[in-house]
């Protein structure tokens, strides 16, 4: 009798146990994003490729909260004095998620297979390495072809994949010569990395689900979320049900600012924004009249209501004081850049004008691209300014494909151009590269031509300044150079908006680098409560 | 004999309507302004990258070469790679169709089961108070756009009522079937799993309605009105005078004639349904054929939006023609008609 009652005894505790296992909630971090979502890191840098990568791979270096390169697969490294040769020393413990060691020759890989594919985060490479060669199981060298500033801060976007898993995959076919399609049909659809996050299930147009790494070489705290998933929608009343539903954590940036509101009306939904180094700004033709003349782009920049944008269009935006925002590391405040509305000043600058008496003859076309709210008000506030100091603008409306094809040529580029320009990384001379630099000339980046030569050769020059110091020196004197020309109205440095579920998930925005975008989605940081969850 | 010469002379027909749709979509697709290769690539890859891919996609060579080289692809199956899913398009088909085709054949049933049914109902009892509400019904079914009904019924009965799931195929946690034939409520059949059968069917619910609802409405109204018709033939009074049953009368003499309009209309209305779900699937981040047409259409994918027309083509031409089949079976002066011309 004792002995079945024992029995009975345990049989029950172990149902008892097996329930409470099986109840144990699972930490779960949801996002919606706007897809398609990649998984292979050497062919997107779209936001949401981005968020997959930092969770899904590993870089030699990683970000501090200040956005600068930090030891990660690399221990340490050294450089040249002529910063033409750079040797990086790996952590022996890093695995990928099939088990296998990442090693030197996994580096020489990814970054042969990212510059001869050319895509995704290529173009921060693109004509600047030599070579790459392994020293040994755990030593990498690049050689460069000429000194570059930011190159450490750039490796933080070489994220390393599995080349034996690439290599076993490739096909012999494809446009890469030897190397057939370089395991691009694979890596597209199957998990190569070694981040704290691998791929448990990646469903196109759909989601992707990316499980926590147990293994990862650094500890991952036990609340930070077993399960990361990617959804992939923006719609507005999808995003609504599934906040007040609590099947979504975080929101993505694509919603309204009165949705995003509404959302965070709710108990333990709250709205937070972060730092984008992203430029809202109105580029000015400066080869074309009247924008040809410094004082009607100065006019111009005068005029403009720079506080109806940080208040009503893009509210809690910081200012721009300069042509870079803040945020970018390099930058500096110029106060002198127009920053502030005076129409005294806008009126005495027009009077300075060789257009004086003559701008009636001109009606200034204000492209924005279409779908965008915030654009469309800030350039129907543009028109308004601009007619107060009897310029005419006209606001048109453009699809995203028709902008890309305007700006690649001077001719048809419009006399404006109302956008944001997200650096790839946030340092000035980054920025410059894309906003500045002739190089920049010929994409959306850059709608003022300024081509430059005398600016061209100091950005170059700058960038191949290896000191830190002296590089943001230089970087000041090249801010003050694009103020005294005054080619854009900055009206302000973009932040991206997010509605989260701060009653069960901790977020550590702070201690994240914001500038860099997506770094501020690496999973393994963010706490998930799901007995919190389970009061609200 | 004159079935399968009926059969042979439709298909015929649709290879013409196909050649001359592949032609209309593959110029413009191509005349579209933007560049289709810098679309794909992003702003920042470099012009060699770009012009690699150009050449890839044989983009500098003649419009008419162009096409040359495609059809002689696609006559094997090969419609190219996708610019938005950078894999081959015929892939892309083989994954989204069969979510978008469940998804319709489920809107189908809804859409003829209840369209014909409240179109009886209807027609049977003219100017009741059942009549006037299928008409209110219809009305606004007929006027409501597919999207803004999603948007509607996902807030009702997603958020407000919380009584079903508003995006995807399966819940959090339900684990998948092992895929045979890419319809998730299909493969949890054939895997057994009836908790992911159960499931997949929920989350079906809302846009499947969403989907049938405009076609539905009309449905009601066609079939109320030839009811009505019908129901003031001769043929139905002398029934009546003999003493046939009304149930007989219901479902042998009046149904039968009544149902040629309203299947008429379903070829093209079960076409329609794929159109409709463009926007419904994007609402309901339902991962189908629709949705991916859309997304290959804003990003100008050339060989993706050329294949998808087909499709969409081909579902069309294959509905009219297995709807002629349906007519002709129905009404026997349309096989004679045929036979005849």
């Amino acid at each position: 009798m004792k002995k079945t009652i024992c029995i009975m005894t345990a049989c029950l505790m172990v149902v008892v146990l097996g329930l409470a296992l099986h109840g144990e909630e699972l930490r779960v971090l949801r996002m919606s994003q706007s897809w398609p979502t990649r998984i292979d890191p050497h062919i997107g840098n779209d936001g949401s490729s981005r968020t997959a990568y930092v969770n899904l791979f590993d870089s030699l270096v990683y970000p501090d909260k200040n956005s600068q390169p930090q030891p990660h697969v690399a221990t340490n490294w050294d450089a040249t004095e002529d910063g033409l040769t750079y040797t990086f020393y790996l952590r022996d413990d890093v695995r990928f998620h099939d088990g296998t060691p990442l090693t030197a020759k996994d580096v020489k890989y990814s970054m042969d297979r990212l510059l001869t594919m050319g895509e995704g985060f290529a173009f921060l490479f693109s004509g600047k390495i030599e070579s790459t060669n392994v020293v040994d199981d755990y030593t990498v060298r690049f050689n460069l072809q000429s000194a570059y500033g930011p190159f450490l801060l750039s490796l933080i976007r070489l994220y390393i994949v599995n080349s034996e898993l690439a290599i076993a995959n490739t096909k012999a076919e494809g446009p890469y010569g030897e190397n057939g399609d370089y395991g691009r049909a694979f890596l597209q659809m199957n998990d190569s990395g070694s981040g704290p996050y691998y791929v448990k299930e990646f469903r196109l147009e759909e989601e992707l689900v990316m499980g926590k790494n147990e293994d990862y070489f650094i500890p991952i705290p036990e609340e930070a979320p077993d399960e990361f998933r990617l959804i992939g929608t923006t719609q507005p009343a999808v995003v609504r049900t599934m906040i007040a539903k609590r099947e979504l954590e975080i929101t993505d940036a694509w919603q309204a600012y009165d949705a995003l509101v509404n959302m965070a009306k709710q108990e333990g939904v709250e709205l937070v924004a972060t730092a984008t180094g992203a430029p809202f700004v109105v580029m000015m033709h400066t080869r074309r009249p009247p924008l040809d003349d410094i004082h009607v782009r100065r006019a111009l920049c005068y005029a403009f209501d720079y506080d109806v944008v940080r208040e009503e269009i893009v509210p809690g935006a910081p200012a721009m004081i300069g042509p870079v925002p803040l945020t970018t590391s390099g930058a500096i405040q110029i106060d002198r850049y127009p920053h502030e509305r005076n129409l005294e000043l806008a009126r005495e600058e027009l009077k300075k004008s060789k257009y004086y008496g003559k701008l009636d003859q001109y009606t200034l076309t204000a492209i924005f691209s279409q779908g965008v709210m915030t654009q469309e008000h800030a350039a129907l506030l543009l028109q308004a300014n601009a007619a107060e100091i009897g310029i005419k603008v006209q606001p048109k409306v453009t699809p995203w494909m028709t902008v890309l094809e305007m700006t690649a040529d001077i001719d048809a580029a419009a006399d404006m151009q109302i956008t944001f320009v997200t650096p790839a990384l946030p340092e000035a001379g980054i920025a410059f590269l894309g906003r500045n630099h002739s190089s920049g000339a010929k994409t959306y980046t850059q709608n003022e031509w300024l081509l430059d030569p005398v600016l061209d050769k100091m950005i170059e020059d700058a960038l191949a300044t290896l000191d830190q110091e002296d590089r943001f020196v230089q970087y000041a004197v090249i801010q003050e150079y694009i103020t005294d020309r005054t080619p854009t109205i900055n009206m302000c440095e973009n932040i991206r908006r997010y509605a989260y579920q701060a009653g069960y998930v901790d977020w550590p925005l702070d201690e994240l680098p914001q500038p860099l975008f997506s770094y501020t989605f690496a999973g393994r940081f963010f706490k998930v409560y799901p007995e919190k969850k389970a009061t609200l | 004999m004159a079935t399968v010469k009926f059969i042979a002379k439709r298909i015929l027909y649709a290879a013409f309507g196909l050649f001359a749709l592949s032609v209309f979509m593959f110029t413009i697709s191509r005349i579209l302004p933007g560049d289709p290769a810098r679309m794909a690539l992003g702003p920042r890859a470099p012009e060699w990258v770009v012009e690699q891919l150009r050449e890839q996609l044989h983009l500098n060579d003649p419009i008419f070469k162009q096409y040359i080289i495609w059809l002689r692809d696609a006559v094997r199956g090969d419609f190219g790679e996708s610019l938005y899913t950078r894999r081959p398009v015929m892939e892309d088909i083989k994954e989204f169709l069969p979510a978008t085709t469940q998804l319709v054949m489920l809107a189908a049933l809804i859409q003829i089961s209840f369209g014909i049914l409240l179109g009886i109902i209807a027609g049977r009892r003219r100017n009741s108070w059942i009549d006037n509400v299928t008409r209110v019904f219809a009305y606004i079914g007929v006027a409501t756009p597919a999207f803004a009904v999603a948007i509607l019924l996902l807030l009702l009965f997603g958020f407000v009522f919380d009584l079903l799931p508003t995006t995807g195929q399966l819940s959090m946690g339900m684990a998948r079937p092992p895929v045979v034939t890419n319809m998730v409520l299909l493969d949890s059949l054939i895997a057994g799993n009836f908790p992911a059968f159960f499931d997949n069917l929920k989350h079906m619910i809302l846009p499947a309605f969403s989907v049938c609802l405009a076609g539905m409405a009309q449905l009601t109204r066609i079939t109320r009105v030839t009811i009505g018709e019908n129901l003031r033939k001769e043929y139905i009074f002398a029934s009546r005078g003999f003493g046939v049953p009304e149930w007989r009368i219901a479902f042998k003499y009046l149904l039968k004639p009544s149902l040629i309009p309203p299947v008429s209309l379903l070829g093209m209305q079960i076409g329609a349904l794929f159109s409709n779900a463009f926007l419904v699937e994007l609402v309901f981040n339902w991962p189908g054929f629709s949705r991916y047409g859309v997304n290959v259409m804003l990003r100008k994918d050339l060989n993706a939006i050329t294949a998808v027309a087909l499709v969409m083509g081909v579902i069309y031409i294959t509905m009219n023609l297995l709807v002629d089949l349906g007519v002709g079976a129905l009404d026997p002066r349309v096989r004679l008609g045929e036979r005849n011309a």
